[in-house]
């Protein structure tokens, strides 16, 4: 098949500067506004979402003032701490899309379409990268926000421990989109060898919801699985940022949690690095 | 003379809609048959699909337990109390859902322009609805929730009078009527709103955890709403009350806890108005 290049977006080829890094970066934005504009243009999924968001809230965060109400101080923290990780924890939840997938390479594989996407003149996993940005900033503005404003009537959250905190926190909020990402892409890389992915898929989805703190605190599970699940980079995605503004008392350092989830961030990254390459070899075009 | 041809036209009519359902149960049965034979083909999918029904389960155990690690009780209610909930409404919710299959990509298979086909063949809509994506893999996730109801019963320190062991499979059949008419009156919005399928998703997932504690957790206005305007109270909370003989903490009628065959039935009328009435309102994306 004749591979032909996709049309670049504008302003792209105008650009005389210092070379590569400007257009490189404008095409990331590109691609990530209309991968926002896709996410946008789903009226009623919006709707739905902002529903369920709101659901599990109230839900989650009654649950939590119930246990917390009989055990104060448990884990650190007071109910209020406990209530404001359910409503922060949930809108962190929905931007980086715990609940699994969003990421539509399974599709593409099954349809074909995944050979126009090999074909792009920008590098695969970094296309879904930038259009896993744009997903996430729609998520922040039409689900996290008004999810999270809900739960703020209904419960109140508390502010960050201390201004170190904030800005640890802000600093943890790009590193946990790396982690999920990198999860995510790694589970719908697995379609280039199971067309049918939904197995790999539902595993992630329930395995990425509890171990990343969303159904409950890691640091309220008990032992040796405590130990476990705290390891594991799930928590990087929810856990760690909010255990960043929360600052519990035993709880560890802003730069030693920083660094926890860089270093599955770039574990997670290289893997999918190498293994878009493995995948990419299997990509056989049929027909033409 | 008159009154003895109209008896018969009564007869044969009835004999007509028995003929019509007996059909759809048919068509129903041979399309489920298929998808197992479908999925039997992909059988790595099959068996990580499997395994995931099972993790679900364990995982919902599991936050259970962590709970139940730190209290002795919740809101006064012990890990067998709380496990029963757990478990009957888990089976309704797994019965539901293996019946109904991933009803929710009703909304995709309308975008992808495959409803038409659906309106065109001699079965029901809801039939095919059900079976065009039927998932073998959820009738496993049955299989958990039924032995955690049983373990849990032989757990609470209940005196087993025949009303209380006749109640606890009355209240898993009315709770899998509720869940099933519960999807279907969500997936009756898709037709509407073809992309809203997250809110099937929603409703699943926020009525079953829902269920699974005592509604006293989420206070008295959201357990209020839970079991009056939202029929999830009937699916396991009120009927384990009187299993569990225990006082309404909302302080509602006691002939309420028998009330689910009636509120269950109400359920499938409205699931089966929205349903025609979503069909009705059909538009095929034309593509």
């Amino acid at each position: 098949m004749t591979v032909v290049g996709a049309p670049r977006p504008p302003g792209a080829a105008e650009v005389t500067g210092p070379p590569g890094v400007l257009a490189e970066l404008r095409t990331w934005a590109a691609i990530a506004a209309a991968s926002a504009r896709a996410n946008v243009a789903y009226r009623a999924t919006v709707a739905a979402s902002v529903l369920s968001n709101v659901t599990l809230t109230v839900l989650r965060g009654y649950l939590a003032l119930a246990v917390w109400e009989a055990r104060p101080g448990l884990a650190g923290y007071d109910t209020h701490r406990a209530v404001t990780f359910v409503v922060l924890g949930q809108a962190l939840m929905t931007t980086y899309a715990v609940f699994g997938g969003m990421i539509d390479v399974p599709w593409r594989v099954e349809n074909g379409g995944i050979v126009i996407d090999v074909a792009r003149p920008f590098r695969f996993l970094h296309w879904w990268l930038a259009q896993d940005l744009g997903r996430a900033a729609v998520f922040a503005v039409s689900r996290a926000l008004p999810a999270g404003l809900v739960g703020l009537a209904l419960f109140g959250a508390a502010p960050p421990a201390s201004l170190a905190a904030a800005a640890g926190f802000a600093a943890s909020l790009p590193l946990a989109l790396l982690v999920s990402f990198g999860i995510r892409y790694l589970v719908g890389l697995t379609a280039f060898w199971i067309t049918d992915a939904r197995g790999a898929l539902s595993v992630s989805a329930l395995t990425l919801t509890f171990f990343s703190g969303a159904v409950l605190p890691l640091t309220i599970f008990p032992g040796a699985f405590g130990e476990v699940a705290r390891a594991l980079p799930y928590g990087a995605i929810i856990q760690v940022p909010m255990d960043i503004y929360l600052r519990p008392a035993g709880g560890v350092g802003i730069g030693e949690a920083l660094a926890f989830q860089a270093g599955w961030a770039a574990v997670l990254l290289i893997a999918s690095d190498l293994l878009t390459r493995q995948a990419l070899r299997r990509v056989v075009t049929q027909g033409g | 003379m008159a009154s003895h041809s109209g008896g018969a036209d009564a007869t044969s009519g009835i004999s007509r809609v028995r003929g019509l359902l007996w059909a759809e149960v048919r068509a129903y049965a041979l399309l489920v048959r298929v998808a197992f034979r479908e999925a039997a083909q992909y059988r790595t999918s099959l068996a990580l699909r499997s395994l995931t029904e099972a993790a679900a389960t364990v995982l919902d155990l599991a936050a259970i337990g962590i709970i139940f690690a730190h209290l002795p009780a919740l809101d006064g209610f012990s890990l067998a109390e709380v496990a029963f909930l757990y478990g009957t409404s888990a089976l309704a919710f797994a019965l539901a859902e293996a019946f109904l299959g991933p009803i929710d990509r009703l909304g995709w298979h309308i975008r992808e322009g495959r409803f038409d086909v659906v309106l065109i063949r001699p079965v029901s809509a809801l039939v095919q609805t059900a079976t065009l994506a039927f998932s073998p893999q959820r009738v496993a996730r049955a299989v958990q929730p039924a032995v955690i109801v049983l373990v849990s019963c032989l757990a609470v320190p209940v005196h087993w009078t025949p009303d209380r062991v006749l109640l606890v499979p009355a209240m898993v059949l009315c709770g899998t009527v509720l869940a099933s008419s519960a999807f279907v009156t969500t997936a009756a919005v898709l037709f509407v709103a073809p992309d809203a399928s997250v809110a099937v998703a929603a409703s699943t997932q926020g009525s079953a955890l829902a269920a699974r504690y005592p509604m006293t957790v989420y206070g008295h206005h959201v357990a209020l709403l839970l079991t009056v305007v939202l029929p999830i109270g009937f699916v396991s909370w009120l009927p384990a009350l009187h299993v569990l003989s225990r006082p309404d903490p909302l302080g509602l009628p006691t002939a309420l806890r028998f009330a689910s065959p009636l509120v269950a039935a109400a359920g499938m009328a409205v699931a089966a108005f929205s349903w025609r009435a979503g069909v009705r309102r059909y538009r095929s994306t034309g593509s």
